[in-house]
């Protein structure tokens, strides 16, 4: 038996309120990017995100009561249905926006590539606990890499580039903090960016354009370009107070494409203002610092390694989305965790919040 | 340790994406706000119409038609093949034409390309009807500049163009921009300041597709000034017509006040040729073309006058008194100067002549006589004061001066000697003399209105307000004189013997001159000078023939058939 020590404040509160106001904060800018003046009100996406916000906080509310160490325990299973699911998706899935990424159920649509994330996430956490001492071997980390290559191969081919390439600084933030070898990771990195320009060849041709579109916008300012120039117009536009909610002159009158979904940021920037931004960053910045601390503060290796997992998702997440909406980074597609509109991916996120309260409620302290 | 270098790099991103955010929104604030401006807010100007042209009886010789243009807006074009397909049937035309047009103009897709210009009402009608069919193919409406009479009043009324660079320049103070069409001859260009419109435009809201959402600003456009000619266009019309096939210029002048009724030149060109976007290749080759049909004969074709010079010769001899009307001289056929030999166009000649008959026989030898009793200089002086050797006047752009010679203008300019041989040539209208059609009417003018050269003019109102007429310049001959003159010109038209009889209309007494200029490009020119009625003169009028032999043949004949139209269908000889 282990001791029964608890620590005082078995919930993460602080956590949480993050997670709902950002939420809040999401479903407001929701409603202006499909608000269309005489048109159409933005009720309608506001409250089917609304809708997936519950179910997220049902999921969030089973996964804390099934607790992460049966989730780690089943994690290879969960894993492999999803590696089916994710070959299943590239022979039956839907396409929608000339990828195919979706599997419907009736009227239900989900992304295998999005839960990929959190269940490649258990069962490296489980296979690094199980192997914990013999994870300074080089040959340890075999079975890792395997792990990431394959879902990240069978996402790659929807075609969905971000969302394959998340699963690299989630692999290397668990293994850095599982205690492999510093030299072994450095290695796999070496090698893997030796590797990278061969991955131009087998990009999409859209995919292509992108990158290189972000290395100069003005390339194609009416096709591969329009999206990152109107995004920067809209946020540079924003200035400091922004142009208020609902006034956005990018955002409402259609300049900016996808603005509800991966480029919702921009809304923010142009209808709140550096403020706006910058607030929404400073909470992002605290939610993901009190994930750190959760799992700094975790002794089990399987809930530490978890929470790192969770907590980098979300992190690559916040940094990319943001940074390709500014022009700091090229397009790869990735959402703003609890911003960004759509079900799967936010029932995701909240699921992830569920496990890092459990982990932080399950904490043991000697 | 290992968790420490994590929560570094993570701190470090955020920082660097705040740093990102700042930069945008903060730093660069200025230009993107800019940018965002542009983005959804658009300019669209309107055209001011210009000013419509009345002739004097308030018929529009100039108006604003509409035009249809047939323009694609890509995006909004939903499937391209089917609708590129029914388009071609339409307009007569093939689908790999159409494409290559959309790929030729394609600039944006909310950017409309105009895929045929001008076209007729049918066409517009059936695409306005089939535009649920056809979505993405509009119509649009435009104001085109119409020449009522077409070529008929080419000269008189000019065309208009696009603006070049350097009137750009030189009118950009006055309102002018880029894409506009500015008169670039005839009336069209020396009124352009009245008769062109004021743009307007209105400011509007667009979304990213270039719709519009909402209305800004509007400034309405501002009609040009309407201006009234003192050109009859009916009168206009017909003369421009009896030119048709020739060269040459025809004038026809109110000799109290100087309106100009008709003015015309040939070849033609017409006006419409210009403003209209399917014809810029005959624009373009009537500039180059060998006939210099935009050359207006009447104002800038430089003629010598021939015989019917005699009339101001004849004027100066009667008013220095080097003759009197009973001074006889007898014309052999050859008048001889030393051993030069000048002869009449009468073989054998016309025997004794006194000045009447001199002038109704046209006479060569009576006035190489007078001629040379008068001498160069005093007949220079009185072909001056008649008006000749400077502009008229007229309001039309760079009308010539003709050339008045003088034994002083030969020595400066030719630095040459002036021989009395050329006196006597000077004395029958030809040597280095040259006229404009428009100053033979100013000459014509001084005997018809009684000793009066008016000023002649195209302008009668501008608006409503009546432009007043400028004062006629009083030419000093007696009255006594001026009697003598013109009852030889009336013989030259009624006398069985006179050289302009063609001339004779019923119901219309006709007083004239002919004249033959012998000129070095080949057949002389024909000339008829004249006015009418003769004892109360409401018109005069010049016809020149370039080429067309013996004045009292074509030019009469023209004459003739003008004074007849103006007799049965205008009320010019109406008037009190």
């Amino acid at each position: 038996m282990r001791p029964n020590l608890r620590l005082k404040g078995e919930y993460d509160y602080g956590l949480m309120l993050i997670a709902a106001a950002i939420i809040t904060m999401g479903l407001f800018v929701i409603y202006s990017a499909a608000y269309q003046k005489y048109i159409l009100s933005g009720a309608n996406l506001s409250l089917r995100q609304l809708n997936s916000a519950m179910i997220g906080i049902a999921v969030a509310v089973i996964l804390f009561r099934i607790g992460y160490q049966r989730m780690i325990d089943f994690g290879y299973h969960l894993f492999a249905i999803n590696i089916v699911l994710l070959v299943l998706v590239l022979v039956i899935g839907d396409v929608r926006y000339g990828a195919r990424r979706w599997i419907e159920i009736g009227s239900f649509a989900f992304q295998p590539s999005e839960f990929a994330k959190i269940t490649f996430v258990f069962a490296l956490a489980k296979y690094l606990g199980d192997n914990r001492d013999e994870i300074q071997n080089p040959r340890a980390l075999i079975i890792p890499l395997a792990m990431a290559v394959v879902p990240m191969l069978l996402i790659f081919k929807e075609p969905d580039l971000g969302t394959a390439l998340i699963f690299v600084p989630i692999l290397f933030t668990m293994l850095l903090i599982a205690g492999a070898r510093l030299k072994h990771i450095l290695i796999i990195l070496g090698a893997g960016l030796v590797m990278a320009p061969f991955v131009w060849l087998f990009l999409k041709d859209y995919q292509r354009a992108r990158l290189l579109v972000f290395l100069n916008p003005n390339a194609d300012p009416l096709g591969a370009g329009y999206t990152i120039i109107q995004s920067k117009i809209a946020i540079g536009s924003g200035g400091l107070f922004g142009k208020g909610w609902l006034a956005g002159t990018q955002n409402q009158l259609n300049f900016l494409p996808e603005r509800h979904t991966d480029f919702i940021f921009s809304v923010v920037g142009e209808e709140w203002g550096f403020i706006g931004g910058a607030i929404l960053l400073w909470l992002y910045y605290r939610f993901i610092e009190k994930g750190t601390i959760i799992a700094q503060t975790t002794s089990d290796i399987y809930g530490k390694t978890l929470a790192y997992g969770i907590v980098t998702i979300f992190a690559v997440h916040i940094i990319v989305n943001i940074g390709m909406v500014c022009g700091l980074m090229p397009v790869v597609g990735l959402p703003l965790p609890f911003m960004s509109y759509g079900g799967s991916f936010l029932i995701m996120s909240l699921a992830c919040v569920g496990l890092l309260e459990n982990i932080k409620h399950k904490r043991t302290v000697f | 340790m290992r968790a420490r270098i994590y929560s570094t790099i993570i701190s470090v991103l955020f920082l660097l994406i705040l740093g990102g955010i700042f930069y945008l929104q903060i730093l660069r604030w200025p230009l993107y706000h800019g940018l965002s401006e542009r983005n959804h807010i658009r300019l669209i100007p309107f055209e001011g119409l210009r000013g419509t042209i009345y002739d004097r009886n308030g018929l529009p010789i100039v108006d604003n038609r509409l035009s249809f243009d047939v323009v694609i807006i890509p995006q909004e074009v939903e499937n391209t093949d089917r609708t590129y397909g029914r388009l071609a049937n339409i307009l007569g035309t093939s689908q790999g034409r159409i494409e290559s047009i959309v790929k030729k103009n394609y600039y944006a897709p909310f950017a409309p390309i105009v895929i045929a210009s001008d076209v007729n009402k049918d066409t517009a009608f059936t695409l306005e009807e089939m535009k649920q069919e056809l979505p993405g193919v509009l119509v649009q409406s435009q104001a085109l500049r119409w020449y009522v009479y077409g070529e008929r009043t080419s000269h008189v009324i000019g065309y208009l163009s696009l603006i070049n660079r350097e009137e750009l320049e030189r009118l950009r103070d006055y309102g002018y921009s880029m894409s506009d069409l500015v008169g670039r001859s005839g009336v069209e260009r020396i009124y352009d300041g009245y008769l062109r419109g004021k743009a307007g435009g209105m400011q509007v809201e667009v979304d990213a597709t270039g719709r519009l959402v909402k209305v800004l600003g509007n400034k309405n456009p501002t009609k040009g000034r309407d201006i009234t000619l003192t050109l009859d266009a009916k009168l206009q019309a017909y003369v421009a017509d009896c030119l048709t096939g020739l060269k040459g210029a025809a004038v026809v002048m109110d000799p109290d006040n100087g309106d100009i009724l008709a003015l015309a030149s040939s070849p033609m060109f017409d006006s419409n040729i210009f403003t209209d976007p399917n014809n810029n290749d005959i624009a373009a080759d009537l500039v180059r073309a060998g006939s210099r049909p935009l050359l207006n004969r009447a104002i800038n074709g430089q003629y010598p006058p021939g015989s019917t010079f005699k009339l101001v010769v004849a004027t100066a001899a009667l008013e220095t008194k080097k003759i009197t009307p009973h001074t006889t001289f007898v014309c052999d056929g050859v008048f001889e100067l030393g051993n030069a030999e000048f002869n009449c166009w009468k073989e054998g000649g016309h025997g004794p002549q006194d000045l009447e008959q001199g002038i109704v026989h046209s006479c060569n030898v009576y006035f190489y006589n007078t001629g040379r009793k008068a001498g160069p200089d005093i007949i220079a002086d009185y072909a001056q004061r008649f008006g000749l050797g400077k502009p008229t006047g007229i309001d039309l752009i760079g009308e010539s001066s003709g050339l008045v010679p003088s034994p002083a203008w030969k020595r400066s300019r030719r630095n040459e000697k002036w021989y009395e041989g050329e006196t006597i040539n000077y004395a029958i209208g030809q040597g280095y003399l040259l006229v404009t059609p428009l100053q033979m009417a100013e000459v014509v003018s001084v005997f018809a209105s009684g000793g009066s050269a008016p000023k002649p003019h195209l302008i009668k109102k501008i608006g409503s307000s009546e432009v007043s007429v400028p004062k006629p310049r009083q030419v000093n001959v007696s009255k006594k004189t001026l009697d003598m003159i013109r009852s030889a010109m009336r013989q030259v038209v009624d006398s069985a013997e006179g050289t302009g009889q063609r001339a004779r209309v019923e119901g219309v007494s006709v007083a004239a001159k002919t004249g033959t200029a012998q000129n070095p490009q080949g057949e002389p020119h024909a000339w008829f000078v004249g006015y009418a009625p003769a004892d109360k003169p409401k018109v005069v009028m010049v016809v020149l023939i370039e080429h067309g032999g013996h004045g009292g043949y074509i030019a009469a004949d023209i004459s003739k058939k003008v004074i007849e139209f103006i007799r049965d269908n205008t009320e010019i000889l109406k008037a009190k």
